[in-house]
């Protein structure tokens, strides 16, 4: 039963959140919803972290729930941390940041049902559930990218996004008939292990790569993000770059993870993948900067492509030749990536909100007046960038180990590996420290000088993620406790 | 009939699915495009039988059935906009 | 004693960190408090280090070890190894970056955003003592970045001048490349050091176990050794500005002067030699290693010279001098062993003197109101302490018998004139030479002739004198650290290097064909000076003039490099339609790379 209890109050959650929703519009009062939004997510947080100890001390606590089972491992303890940490932040933020926004009875549910979904993604024990978990998190961000449909960007990304990644899920989809074909069951348990190499299987791992890698933005199926990630607003840029493409990656790992030992060759495939995902990704942000006006959130999405390439190449390396440090970069990426990109997104919104603009040009200046909320951003581009002593220098260091640890295996190109995965950390520079300067060059322009920071419950949110982002920077082992048992499990599953 | 033919036919409603959204403009087109994957999917997992592909059947046309919903709000969002169904407008977010 | 060894490194290690967080409140208390509080942070961490040095400097012959787990879960531990070499580095950092907090106090009185320098400057302190204590190359390498970092933030600290922002920006992504190959370079030798010694992963990192083993990885993994000793070098290239990598250093004399003077003279450029003489026992036997590092060093140190012949801009000649006497450093290293004390040595006298230049030239920019020399002229009578002290850095800089720089560079000469390596001796003596001509050529534009300035100058107050005058008499004795230097290898096992005394070495100075060199080049570079009209207007020298002021076309190369990858990525932009039909084109090209990939490199 506990087990399942941070997903139950999520779910009761968006129940709740809509019936308030609609009193809230009935009686004319303001934040029924977003409280009881808030009120859910901290509550499922605070579960779930209670929980987590038991997990990480005694192992995976099992729930049976009408034929199925569902089970809190050490991966779903990881994933629900940071799915319910990043949530409450975006919750926290939206009460301020969406307070005038039309159809709140909607958007609260949506991101708690979302939410939920990655919890499944977690707890699933058999494909089937997992697909479904796949799908209930999928759907509401279909929904919530379209949130403001009067807006024109808005209804095109929404629109690219939900025909790509509904055509990939069915990919998904169809990729796992074929492994029901061969193996006659979809539960874990029964799977790993058992499954051989056969042509049947090659390419069900392709559809299932392709299915969950449009979601996982995986180069050359991206081209939804960059649309997708820069018109939602801002809270939900922050969730979706944040920890949903990451869930995706994760479910795609979860489905892979059943062919390990059948000597497919998943690992390899996902570094190569990486590699053109991160130079992609790298390529397509720095190209904003040459664009007339570079759209901040858009730069901010790319960014996301090249940053989801890490992932996958410190987890690819990870089950290619069996390195725990890829595993463990790989994972502590997407945690350190969900708070940081989190954070740089609900900056964004904050600048774009304060001034008006998209535009990194036109917001010349912003740091001086706005003093927390530059000063947020820069970091949060530093961490991206991989500086130290900020978050995300220590997991891209975990990958970038992880990669050159296959030298033992496959010498001269582990280097090269690790050579491009550097050189993508370079140009990155490209485009993140522009945006700082341009945040602290001088302005005459009014708009800027008159934006200030603000109100506190935005600010309180950004200040826990650039929080969690500097602490985790300097004290790494923070989030390394809720990695290493996911690593654990991974190698008791024999993937390492 | 034997579980390669039900296959060979899910791959080919598969690939027709792929390819209308490849090559056809009109959004309805495409969301029917994305229908006919879907029932080569199912037709692949009934393919085998068995219990499971029952209940994984029944829930992906569930699944499908609210994708479609929220598509189709989507296109009518579309119509309002543009006055018209086309990928043409499609356009203004790139590079 | 009160406090052992291990106190002192938690509390130097500790107090700048501390100080930095505590930055920002304290300025709740006011301007001068928040000054001063610093300074005392900075004087208090370099008390910490002084205090270490009674221990090392006559205790000792073993290193200092201690360790603490970082991230456990991980392995990661910061492995802490003390000896003469990590210690002198840490005086440098805590007693340098003392006396510029001391010097900040007035000249940076009027700027605003000073919590942010202030703590920027005391995270430097912090992470450049980090650097040189630390044990463990992956540790060392977040400090590496951390004080890139300082000096990334601290360059653009006017960041309302677009060329500040855009000389850190230059200034972080170009060590930044040098900083990949290092970074490549720890995790290949940790692959291979694993491999052969059969250690964990961690272990595999600890530069003093690896030197330990330096024979079995010279047997069993010489491929990663030679790999990772030439991903150091290009490392210790980009941070300590040597050529190629060293466009980034005149560019970062955007940073206020008291940082030019900390960061980009004293200590952070410094890090690369450092490393280089760390890591000198671990790949000395690689063949090619310590040629190219000569042959980096030498041509370094030449080219850097000839451009600060003819830079009109004080701070940028004060640059070009770093970079051709870090070349000298990086040149003595390559001589191998002969060499390492001369390169260490030249580091703590180079940084001394060097400090004294750029905070001498930083009361000359604050009186004079400009950094072109061609507009100052005549301050020798209104700023006496200053042209007095700077008297002494120049004539240090320039080799005159008796000055700090004058030991260490002869020393330098005198180990190339031993290892018989005679042709690159001669580069380096060329550019003792040109060293002299242009540390004249300074001193004069800025000192005598006819003011040619706007405004009238005056001395600069106590707090901008007194660290002038501190750094003036340690350039005078700086001579007498070089027996406690010359013991550090001992600590490591290594017994190349000659441990004498301070009266063995001045006779062993005197009795040097070398010094025979340092005299004539001074006084040939005099010479250079006082003739220059003659050769400038000669048809070479005018050629050679305008190359060098160009900068010798670097900055035009990596302008092109940059454009290139620009339009790259501008065409590679046109893949991206934003079409929803050529976008399921690529759904259907990642469904085909990904079954190639699958079927090429599945097993089965």
């Amino acid at each position: 039963m506990y087990a399942i209890l941070p997903l139950l109050l999520l779910i009761c959650g968006a129940y709740l959140a809509y019936a308030f929703g609609r009193l809230e519009k009935a009686y004319g009062k303001k934040h029924l919803a977003a409280g009881t939004a808030l009120a859910s997510f901290a509550a499922a947080l605070v579960v779930q972290l209670w929980l987590a100890f038991d997990v990480w001390r005694v192992g995976t606590i099992l729930y049976t729930i009408g034929g199925t089972t569902l089970g809190m491992s050490a991966l779903s303890v990881f994933l629900s941390i940071v799915a319910l940490g990043l949530g409450s932040v975006v919750c926290l933020y939206s009460v301020s940041y969406m307070s005038e926004d039309k159809g709140l009875e909607y958007y609260y549910p949506l991101l708690l049902l979302m939410v939920a979904g990655i919890l499944g993604i977690g707890l699933a024990t058999d494909l089937l559930v997992l697909y479904l978990s796949f799908e209930l998190m999928a759907i509401p961000s279909y929904a919530l990218v379209a949130f403001r449909r009067s807006e024109w960007r808005s209804v095109e990304a929404g629109m690219k996004y939900i025909v790509m990644s509904g055509v990939g899920s069915v990919l998904a989809f169809f990729g796992l008939s074929l492994i029901y074909m061969q193996a006659g069951t979809l539960t874990f348990g029964a799977l790993v292990g058992t499954m051989h190499a056969s042509v049947l299987m090659q390419a069900a791992l392709v559809f299932i790569i392709a299915g969950f890698g449009v979601k996982a933005a995986m180069a050359p199926l991206h081209t939804w993000l960059p649309d997708a990630h820069s018109a939602a607003p801002s809270g939900i840029s922050a969730m979706l770059s944040g920890i949903v493409i990451a869930a995706g990656f994760l479910t795609l790992l979860r489905t892979a993870m059943v062919f390990s030992g059948a000597g497919l060759g998943v690992g390899e495939v996902l570094t190569v993948m990486a590699l053109l995902t991160m130079t992609v990704g790298n390529l397509m942000a720095y190209v904003q900067t040459a664009h007339q006006k570079p759209d901040l959130k858009r730069i901010l999405a790319y960014s996301s492509v090249a940053q989801m390439g890490y992932i996958m190449l410190g987890i690819g390396v990870g089950m290619a030749y069996g390195i725990r440090a890829g595993y463990e970069g790989g994972l502590f990426h997407i945690m350190t990536h969900a708070f940081m990109k989190g954070l740089a997104f609900l900056c964004a919104g904050v600048l774009i909100h304060q001034i008006g603009t998209r535009y990194v040009d036109e917001m010349r200046g912003a740091g001086l007046s706005m003093k927390f909320t530059g000063f947020a951003l820069a970091l949060a581009l530093l961490s991206l960038a991989g500086v130290p002593p900020l978050s995300g220098f220590m997991s891209e260091w975990l990958v970038f180990s992880g990669s050159i640890q296959a030298y033992s295996f496959i010498g001269a190109w582990a280097i090269l590996i690790a050579a491009i995965a550097l050189l993508n950390a370079v140009l990155s520079l490209g485009y993140y420290l522009p945006i700082i300067k341009t945040l602290y060059l001088g302005s005459k322009d009014k708009k800027v000088i008159k934006a200030r920071d603000p109100s506190t419950i935005m600010v309180v949110a950004m200040a826990i993620l650039l929080a969690l982002t500097i602490i985790l920077g300097i004290w790494p082992e923070l989030g390394l406790m809720a990695v290493k048992p996911v690593v654990d499990g991974m190698a008791a599953m024999g993937g390492i | 009939m034997a579980v390669e033919v039900y296959l060979g036919f899910a791959i080919a409603m598969l690939f027709l699915g792929i390819y209308c959204v490849m090559t056809k403009k009109n959004v309805i087109k495409s969301a029917i495009g994305i229908s006919v994957m879907v029932k080569g999917g199912c037709l692949s997992f009934l393919a085998t039988g068995g219990g499971t592909a029952q209940v994984a059947v029944v829930m992906i046309i569930v699944v499908d059935a609210i994708l479609a919903a929220v598509l189709l709000s989507l296109a009518v969002n579309v119509y309002r906009q543009t006055g018209k169904l086309d990928f043409e407008s499609l356009k203004q977010l790139r590079g | 004693m009160l406090l052992d060894t291990e106190t002192l490194i938690w509390l130097a290690l500790a107090v700048p960190f501390l100080g930095t967080g505590l930055v920002p409140l304290v300025a709740k208390f006011g301007k001068a408090f928040r000054a001063y509080f610093a300074v005392a942070m900075g004087f208090l961490t370099a008390l910490m280090v002084v205090l270490m040095l009674p221990d090392v400097w006559f205790g000792r012959a073993e290193g200092f070890a201690y360790s603490f787990n970082w991230a456990p879960s991980i392995g990661l531990a910061f492995s802490v190894y003390i000896d003469p070499l990590s210690v002198m580095m840490a005086v440098v950092a805590g007693g340098i970056g003392s006396l510029v907090l001391l010097y900040s106090t007035k000249y940076m009185e009027a700027s605003a955003g000073l919590s942010r320098y202030y703590a920027l400057v005391l995270l430097f302190i912090g992470a450049m003592i980090g650097l040189v204590f630390v044990d463990n190359l992956l540790v060392l390498y977040f400090f590496w970045e951390v004080v890139g970092l300082c000096s990334y933030a601290l360059i653009g600290f006017y960041n309302t001048d677009p060329k500040a922002a855009k000389a850190g920006i230059k200034a972080l992504v170009t060590t930044r490349v040098g900083d990949i190959a290092f970074l490549i370079g720890i995790f290949v030798l940790s692959a291979g050091a694993m491999a052969a010694l059969g250690v964990g992963f961690w272990q595999s990192l600890s530069i003093r176990f690896l030197i330990g083993s330096v024979n079995t990885l010279m047997a069993m993994a010489y491929t990663p050794l030679a790999i990772a000793g030439f991903c150091f070098i290009l490392g210790a290239v980009g941070k300590s500005a040597q050529v190629p990598l060293h466009v980034w250093l005149p560019d970062a004399m955007e940073a206020p002067t008291t940082i030019s003077a900390l960061i980009h003279a004293a200590t952070m450029v410094n890090a690369g030699v450092y490393l280089m003489a760390r890591t000198l026992p671990l790949f000395a036997h690689v063949t090619g290693w310590t040629d190219a590092l000569m042959w980096i060093g030498g041509i370094t140190a030449f080219l850097a010279a000839t451009m600060a012949l003819v830079e009109p801009d004080l701070k940028r000649v004060l640059a070009y001098s770093t970079v051709s006497q870090l070349g000298f450093m990086m040149f003595a290293i390559g001589l191998g062993f002969a060499g390492f004390a001369g390169a260490t040595f030249h580091l703590f006298s180079h940084a001394i003197f060097k400090a004294l230049l750029f905070l001498g030239a930083g009361a000359v920019i604050h009186a004079a109101g400009t950094r072109n020399m061609y507009q100052m002229g005549g301050l020798s009578k209104e700023m006496k302490v200053t042209f007095a002290t700077m008297l002494i850095g120049t004539l240090s800089l320039a080799g005159l018998i008796g000055l700090g720089g004058f030991w260490s560079k002869d020393m330098i000469l005198a180990a190339a004139w031993e290892t018989g390596n005679y042709f690159p001796l001669f580069v380096v003596v060329v550019t003792a030479t040109l060293t002299a001509a242009y540390a004249f050529r300074m001193l004069y534009l800025v000192f005598f002739g006819e003011s040619r300035r706007e405004k009238a100058a005056h001395e600069a107050p106590w707090q901008m004198s007194a660290p002038l005058l501190v750094l003036m008499v340690g350039t005078l004795i700086s001579v007498l650290v070089v027996g406690f230097l010359l013991r550090a290898y001992a600590s490591f096992g290594f017994h190349e290097v000659q441990a004498t005394n301070l009266g063995e070495f001045i006779v062993e100075t005197f009795s040097s064909m070398a010094v025979v060199l340092s005299i004539v080049a001074f006084f040939v570079g005099v010479l250079l000076w006082l003739l220059r009209k003659r050769w400038a207007g000669s048809w070479l020298g005018a050629k050679f003039v305008l190359a060098a002021q160009a900068g010798y076309w670097f900055n035009e190369f990596y302008e092109g490099l940059v454009l290139g990858l620009r339009e790259i990525s501008v065409r590679f932009r046109r893949t991206h339609t934003g079409d929803l039909n050529y976008n399921m084109v690529g759904v259907a090209i990642g469904i085909l790379v990904i079954a190639i990939a699958l079927f090429v490199l599945g097993g089965a």
